[in-house]
């Protein structure tokens, strides 16, 4: 389990390395649970937390880039 | 699979806003789902005073996004059929649309309302359009009563109001809202007297003072009724009041619900429970999870692309119900959004405007951006923007640069002072206590417009009340209490007190030698003054020379004008932000005025800087230096403290103006 798995996970996401546009359209509900076992099948082991801060990290990151870009 | 469930664009916004409610709500939200379009936005309207029972469920679409069937079913389809194209006078001006359902006591969905929002860009199809839709709604004799109560509307629209929205409560009483924006304090009794306006309570013009005098904008909302057998009365439906999204949880809601509190009921302790914790903005909410549904959208967000999901209060409305009592209704709302992109800057090959033309768009774009009580609000902390200090630093760089410029600043000081405390002064907004720097600059707004009252001999003796020993001025007087709870307040508030030079510039010029001659001894030896609350030099050492802490072209205390000039004409090789090349060339252009040494060059490339940083809204991005230092230090400590950017760029603009006006004035091209 780790944060450093978590946003390895998430850039591969990014780059579709691992694929996760077919889950756009699965219930809700369910969204995370599949994300989280197509990661398990890819090798990543991170925990639900690790996973929402590796996100927010990401997206923050992005939006200091735009900010100082602008 | 419920009904949310199969719309994951909007299920993700329903998880937003699940924090909030009750599980009562959340199942009224789930009831609508079928007449809810499947888009990542919805607002929940609720009663302040018993917000756990929703009153209706809002969204708008842009064109193009998904139309449920059971709103087509229900009315839409013809306006659908008028907003589709783009080619006619309705496709021209509608430019969002509105859904509006509204549910009954236990919740279940009892029709909907749309309403469009026109272009101001295409104001002149605004009447064939609204027609258009009229005659689809409710046929062509209603359609005609519509079109007469326009145009018993229009001519009397206040200097700067438009009609910004039009609404048919198709699934409601069949009657109509008009919109209207951007009425300005004081003029609501002879715009409603002008269109003949039923049943205005005699409190309406006091609560819609209160709210535009609290809010960034204040929409009148009117109805057009149109089912008593003839044509269209209208009546007030209240005031829609919004923040500018900028400022999340802002305190000024606290503080018009105090205000409003004897017309509206609002106890600000039910909207402070509504505020806390209810406002967020993903990524920076740590708490916050990530809405399920929006998962795989922002994990596949293209490069450049920044996906933020937000909650937060969209607005309040407030409105009469009858014998003197008004309700204030509440809108949360939940969406996912791409990060605004800045506006762009002039594309290669597009033609440099010159110095002037900068200046006229520069004026132009903080005109545009003056609110309906006549101020600007800046910056976003401490306790939300500012719209006293803020305001008065604008007003006052616009003073001078012409009749425009000139009648917005006269607003601004007649709004601000509305604004004057008791004791004589003003401050970083209503709710933080007065101070020195905000009164000063007051001051120097009012010598510019030629105004010397008892307002300012009142302010002046509040101003006076911060002088130190050595001259030295406290941006707070000693017997200034603060609000201020947590470590923060336990250290104290003796930094905010002490002496500090970048506060002594604005002030020199009313309390005099003793003053000066503080600012001649915190010079430094490069010429430069320091900042306490700013992280580099170029506000204090400027506003030095262009505010009176200096003796142009006269022996006298004060600091070495020569010196300061020397310091601000050399620009560093890492070049400098807009705000201190704004500031810069105003002080180095005013003291060539005076008949000093111009720095003819250095002034030339300040020019040159700024010309290339406007954006094509004639603004640029906000990137003033103004520093929050922790309140007990009194000198500012890197570590401690954290820069504070004019988010809207508007204190940076002002001082762009000011640098290109006074170069202009000059003679420069």
């Amino acid at each position: 389990m780790s944060l450093q798995a978590a946003m390895t996970f998430v850039l591969a996401c990014r780059e579709g390395r691992v694929a996760v546009d077919d889950l756009a359209d699965a219930d809700p509900s369910e969204v995370r649970h599949l994300l989280f076992a197509r990661a398990a099948a890819a090798g990543f082991a991170f925990s639900e937390g690790e996973f929402d801060r590796a996100l927010r990290l990401d997206v923050a990151a992005r939006l200091a880039r735009r900010q100082g870009n602008g | 699979m419920c009904r949310v469930g199969r719309k994951p664009a909007l299920a993700g916004a329903v998880a937003l806003l699940q924090a909030r409610f009750g599980a009562a709500s959340e199942a009224s939200v789930r009831k609508a789902a079928d007449l809810l379009a499947d888009v990542p936005r919805l607002a929940v309207e609720i009663d302040i005073a018993s917000p756990d029972r929703p009153l209706a469920v809002h969204q708008f679409l842009l064109r193009g996004e998904p139309v449920p069937e059971a709103v087509t079913a229900s009315g839409f389809a013809g306006f659908q059929a008028l907003w589709q194209p783009r080619d006619t006078p309705f496709g021209r001006w509608a430019d969002t649309c509105f859904l509006e359902t509204d549910l009954d006591g236990t919740g279940a969905p009892t029709g909907a309302s749309v309403f469009f929002r026109g272009s101001p860009e295409a104001a002149a199809d605004r009447s064939a359009a609204i027609h258009a839709a009229s005659v689809a709604a409710f046929g062509p004799e209603k359609a005609g009563w519509i079109a007469g109560a326009l145009d018993g509307i229009e001519p009397h629209l206040p200097v700067g109001a438009r009609v910004s929205a039009f609404g048919w409560m198709i699934g409601r009483t069949g009657n109509c809202r008009v919109n209207v924006v951007g009425v300005p304090f004081g003029a609501l009794p002879a715009f409603a007297a002008a269109v003949d306006l039923d049943d205005v309570p005699a409190e309406a013009a006091t609560v819609f003072d209160l709210a535009v005098d609290a809010f960034d904008k204040v929409t009148l909302a009117l109805d057009l009724i149109l089912d008593a057998g003839g044509p269209a009365t209208l009546r007030l439906s209240g005031f829609e009041c919004f923040v500018d999204e900028a400022f999340g949880a802002d305190q000024r809601w606290l503080g018009f619900a105090r205000a409003a509190a004897r017309y509206c009921g609002t106890d600000d302790a039910a909207l402070s429970k509504l505020l806390s914790g209810f406002c967020r903005v993903l990524p920076g909410d740590a708490a916050a999870r990530w809405p399920d549904a929006w998962l795989v959208h922002a994990l596949t967000a293209p490069p450049g692309d920044v996906p933020v999901a937000r909650a937060r209060l969209s607005h309040v409305k407030v409105q009469p119900v009858a014998d003197g009592r008004w309700r204030t209704k509440a809108y949360l709302a939940a969406e996912r959004i791409r990060h605004a992109t800045p506006a762009p800057r002039p594309s290669a090959g597009t033609p440099v405007p010159d110095a002037r033309a900068a200046r006229d768009a520069g004026i132009r774009f903080l005109l545009q951006r003056q609110d309906q009580a006549g101020l600007w609000r800046d910056f976003a902390e401490p306790g939300g923007a500012s719209d006293e200090w803020a305001a008065a630093v604008i007003a006052y760089c616009l003073a001078d640069t012409g009749a425009e410029g000139r009648i917005a600043a006269e607003r601004a000081y007649d709004a601000l002072l509305r604004r004057q405390r008791p004791e004589g002064g003003w401050g970083y907004n209503a709710a933080t206590p007065h101070d020195a720097d905000s009164t000063a600059w007051m001051l120097h707004l009012a010598r510019r417009l030629g105004r010397d009252g008892a307002a300012e001999r009142t302010a002046l003796r509040f101003l006076r009340s911060h002088l130190l020993e050595g001259g030295g001025v406290g941006s707070y007087a000693g017997s200034t209490r603060f609000g201020i709870t947590g470590p923060l307040g336990l250290q104290g508030v003796d930094g905010f007190k002490a002496a500090h030079a970048c506060v002594a510039t604005a002030a020199a010029a009313f309390l005099g030698d003793e003053t000066r001659r503080f600012l001649a001894g915190a010079q430094a030896d490069d010429g430069s003054l320091p900042g306490y609350w700013w992280s580099e030099a170029s506000y204090p050492t400027a506003a030095a020379l262009l505010l009176g802490g200096a003796s142009l072209g006269v022996d006298g205390p004060g600091i070495d004008a020569g010196r300061a000039a020397a310091w601000l004409a050399w620009i560093p090789a890492a070049g400098i932000t807009c705000f201190a090349a704004g500031l810069r060339l105003a002080a180095l252009a005013s003291i060539r005025a005076a008949g000093g040494a111009g720095h003819l060059k250095a002034a030339a490339l300040l020019a040159d800087r700024l010309v290339g940083a406007q954006r094509t809204d004639g603004g640029w991005d906000g990137d003033s230096c103004m520093w929050f230092p922790h309140p007990s230090d009194t000198l500012p400590v890197p570590s401690e403290g954290k820069p504070l950017p004019d988010v809207r760029g508007l204190f940076t603009t002002a001082a762009a103006v000011l640098g290109l006006d006074l170069f202009v004035r000059c003679g420069a091209p």
